[in-house]
């Protein structure tokens, strides 16, 4: 009975977020309100759990407790910043909550610097130059293969696949320079076919992500159908 | 002290995160009392945001907002999961923990499913837009997106759409997310720069 | 007879030699290194079968790392070399690893062994031809910002989202409705939370200006705290404080979907004319955007993640697209500090196109020197 019942609350909550669909209304609002509620609530909890107990007061107390001063001092002094934030309560000394945001902010740019020039720049261009297996993209054994085998196949996958990746990359950083004026030559050449590349690579990943998102439809209809029902129809048999 | 000093902190901090991405030794070192700082942060700053949601909900109470029952709703939706998960993860073996786990199973996960759900309805209401924009670019989209749509599910003679998703998604697709990724990492390691020399202060509330 | 001593001499060691050679031959060449770049937490056996597997089909690896008691391995062999890592967790711990050779008829034969000290280094190498890049970026940012200050004029084309901007603006004015500011639903940890926190200052400032109704939800508490901050400043500079309270930023929610279904629900009811949706999204990105679109509003939306620019594309009326998120506070503002960033990532890249074409030239001559001097990210 106990599980008819939650299993009916979360019926009654799916078929309420859904209503939002149809119009605004009282029930969706219900369920919106219900669930900041509670998500807030388990964040607290997390946070609490997760990340002050097991990352900054654990750490605290039994650095204390194994003498580690030097360390005990450094944590109790990240205690303390974070303290800082309390400021903003205040009117007149909000401005100190500025020192921790400047640790945080300043950290975590500072830390994300050279993994972006890795990898979102360097290995994305030697990628773009060599395949992971040391190839040259613009192959012409593989252009070689076309030739030999003539099909819409080697055309595409082999011949072409390379070169076409290759000026793709080209005309789309060449599309997103903010100093060369439209009329650049350059510019002027690249800035039809980048578009071409952005737009069906972008209808590409919509039409990729269409069905798994579908499927999430599908998936609540299964929870009413094939997990609410089956008990529903077992309290009414008896 | 108010302006200056934020910054040299950003900057100080900025250089302690370079330091520990080049050299093994440091990060080994120092990555778990840095990240207790930044955790201890973080902790302290939910406690404001949680203010900030409560001042909102608080203000629309005040006022007499015609929705201001709902944010009763919130209000103890929040104190009885905060408290009854906390007060479960505490004593494991109880009814507390039962209720924490019953409110988790069947308030939190069927209400971010179905959330998650509606992309379903709204993914097809944008693509019917799409489909009525009449510039050639917008063709190009939806006729690439429609190939790629028939390739994911095709079968038999539909087989060729699955080809051709798959030289989609390999060379065009590839070819364009990469474009920007490598724009985007330009695009980031410029504002992060800006930020660490103090040319950029927005977070700091902006001014001068 | 000298003659004859010597050609004996030599005839013998041309039958003798091979069979000296073939008895020092081992079945397996192996060595131990400490594994470069880290911080000691591992070291590499790099084993190398000589004999063939019918002759020697398995060796036994007895691997002591530290205090720890001796661990047997098997590695059959295949022929081809293996890289084998082993994990010491920390500096300063001496592994050594004893390699027999299994033979046919189950007998085991030494091979001897190796040992080796791991070490951390104070460099990542791995991280140098970054780090290098990263000081000619910041030195071009000085250079280029310099020459701002001194007052030269640095052209940027226009960003047809960016120049949307004000025209939204006014709409809402001229329909009293109120203007949503969504900045992403990531953390300050994402660069593109912090690029939009730098748009809201213009856009703020403007709708103070305007008098417009603002709302800026926020799904990140420290997020919310500098959204306040910009929001405030921006007002004080537009010469309103009296229009400014901290509820135009707040914290809407926490969660990635109960965040959505808040602003949806803000919105239908609130009925903005114009939402912004700039910085860092994920699945949510649709939710936002369709639900502006259901109640009349201009979107115009920017993001850094790939994954979300086609529902944005598709669903609003302006998008920015990936950089151009990042280009848009110098963009706005027209300060020459910012402006000249923006000319230092153009140069930038402009050195790394050129970088790439020749890499690919070269590449296709045969010669590697230029990818693997500047682009492969490995020292």
């Amino acid at each position: 009975m106990g599980m008819f019942i939650w299993m009916t609350i979360a019926l009654f909550l799916t078929l309420a977020v859904f209503s939002f669909l149809f119009r605004d209304n009282v029930v969706y609002k219900f369920a919106e309100h219900l669930f900041v509620g509670v998500s807030v609530g388990y964040t607290i909890f997390v946070s609490y759990t997760n990340l002050f107990l097991p990352r900054v007061w654990n750490p605290f107390r039994r650095a204390l407790g194994d003498g580690d001063v030097l360390l005990a001092i450094w944590l109790g002094l990240g205690i303390i910043v974070g303290f800082l934030y309390f400021s903003r309560f205040s009117q007149n000394w909000s401005w100190v909550s500025r020192y921790p945001i400047s640790i945080t902010v300043g950290y975590l740019t500072g830390y994300s610097i050279i993994p972006s020039l890795k990898a979102r720049i360097l290995s994305q261009l030697h990628g773009t130059v060599v395949d992971p297996a040391g190839d040259s993209l613009l192959n012409a054994e593989k252009i070689g293969t076309f030739f030999k085998h003539p099909t819409l196949h080697n055309f595409f996958f082999e011949a072409m696949a390379g070169p076409l990746l290759v000026f793709g990359v080209f005309v789309v950083i060449v599309y997103f320079f903010f100093s060369l004026k439209n009329n650049n030559p350059v510019v002027r050449f690249s800035r039809n076919p980048a578009l071409v590349y952005l737009m069906v690579a972008f209808g590409a990943s919509f039409g990729y992500t269409f069905m798994g998102r579908i499927s999430l439809f599908i998936g609540r209809m299964n929870f009413i159908f094939h997990e609410w029902w089956p008990i529903f129809k077992n309290m009414v048999s008896g | 002290m108010k302006r200056q000093l934020p910054v040299i902190i950003t900057f100080i901090f900025a250089v302690i995160g370079i330091l520990l991405q080049i050299s093994p030794i440091m990060q080994d070192r120092f990555i778990d009392p840095i990240n207790s700082w930044i955790a201890s942060i973080s902790s302290f700053a939910v406690i404001i945001g949680l203010a900030s949601l409560v001042r909102h909900h608080a203000t629309k109470i005040r006022r007499k907002h015609k929705d201001q029952f709902f944010s009763f709703v919130t209000f103890t939706a929040l104190v009885v999961m905060a408290t009854v998960s906390i007060a479960g993860y505490y004593n494991p073996n109880s009814l507390w923990k039962d209720f924490a786990d019953n409110l988790y199973r069947h308030i939190m996960v069927p209400l971010n499913a179905t959330m998650f759900a509606l992309l379903a309805f709204y993914i097809s209401s944008a693509a019917y837009r799409a489909f009525r924009a009449r510039t050639w670019l917008a063709g190009t989209l939806l006729v690439s997106g429609f190939i790629v749509m028939l390739g994911r599910v095709a079968f038999g003679p539909l087989m060729i759409f699955g080809e051709v998703t798959n030289w989609l998604m390999l060379i065009p697709n590839t070819a364009a997310m990469r474009g920007i990724m490598i724009g985007v990492g330009l695009g980031m390691v410029a504002t992060a720069i800006k930020i660490m020399l103090g040319i950029e202060r927005s977070y700091l509330g902006g001014g001068e | 007879m000298k003659k004859k001593v010597f050609v004996l001499i030599g005839c013998a060691l041309f039958f003798f030699l091979p069979l000296i050679f073939a008895q020092e031959s081992a079945p397996a060449e192996f060595f131990l290194r400490d594994t470069p770049n880290n911080a000691g937490e591992q070291v590499e056996l790099t084993f190398r079968p000589l004999a063939s597997p019918e002759e020697v089909p398995e060796f036994l690896l007895n691997i002591t790392i530290g205090e720890k008691p001796v661990r047997v391995r098997r590695l059959v062999n295949a022929g081809k070399p293996v890289i084998l890592p082993l994990i010491t967790h920390q500096a300063g711990v001496p592994v050594k690893v004893e390699v027999q050779g299994v033979l046919p008829d189950g007998s085991l034969t030494d091979l001897g062994a190796v040992d080796v000290v791991s070490k951390g280094e104070w460099l990542n190498m791995n991280s140098m031809k970054a780090f290098i890049l990263g000081l000619l970026f910041i030195g071009l940012i000085i250079f280029y910002v310099g020459r701002a200050k001194r007052g030269q004029d640095l052209f940027i084309r226009k960003i047809p989202g960016l120049e949307a901007i004000d025209d939204a603006l006014g709409r809402a004015t001229e329909m009293g409705r109120p203007v949503f500011y969504i900045p992403g639903t990531s953390s300050m940890a994402d660069v593109a939370t912090l690029a939009s926190l730098n748009i809201l200052r213009p856009v703020a400032r403007q709708v103070a200006k305007y008098e417009t109704p603002f709302s800026v939800p926020v799904k990140d508490p420290i997020v919310v705290s500098v959204a306040q901050d910009v929001v405030k400043e921006a007002y004080m500079a537009a010469g309103r404080p009296d229009l400014y309270e901290d509820g135009i930023a707040y914290l809407a929610s926490m969660g990635q979907f109960d965040y959505s279904g808040a602003v949806s629900g803000s919105m239908v009811r609130e009925k903005p004319a114009t939402v912004f949706l700039l910085g860092m999204f994920y699945a949510e990105s649709l939710i936002l955007a369709e639900t502006a679109n259901s109640v009349g509003a201009i979107q115009i939306a920017g993001t850094d993640a790939s994954s979300q620019l086609p529902f944005f594309i598709a669903a609003c009326d302006y998008t920015l697209i990936g950089e151009e998120l990042y280009a848009a506070s110098a963009y706005m503002s027209r300060e020459p500090l910012l402006l000249g960033t923006l000319k230092a990532q153009d140069i930038l890249k402009g050195i790394l196109l050129v970088i790439f074409v020749l890499a690919v030239i070269f590449q296709l001559l045969g010669v590697d020197f230029i990818m693997d001097s500047f682009l492969n990210p490995q020292w």
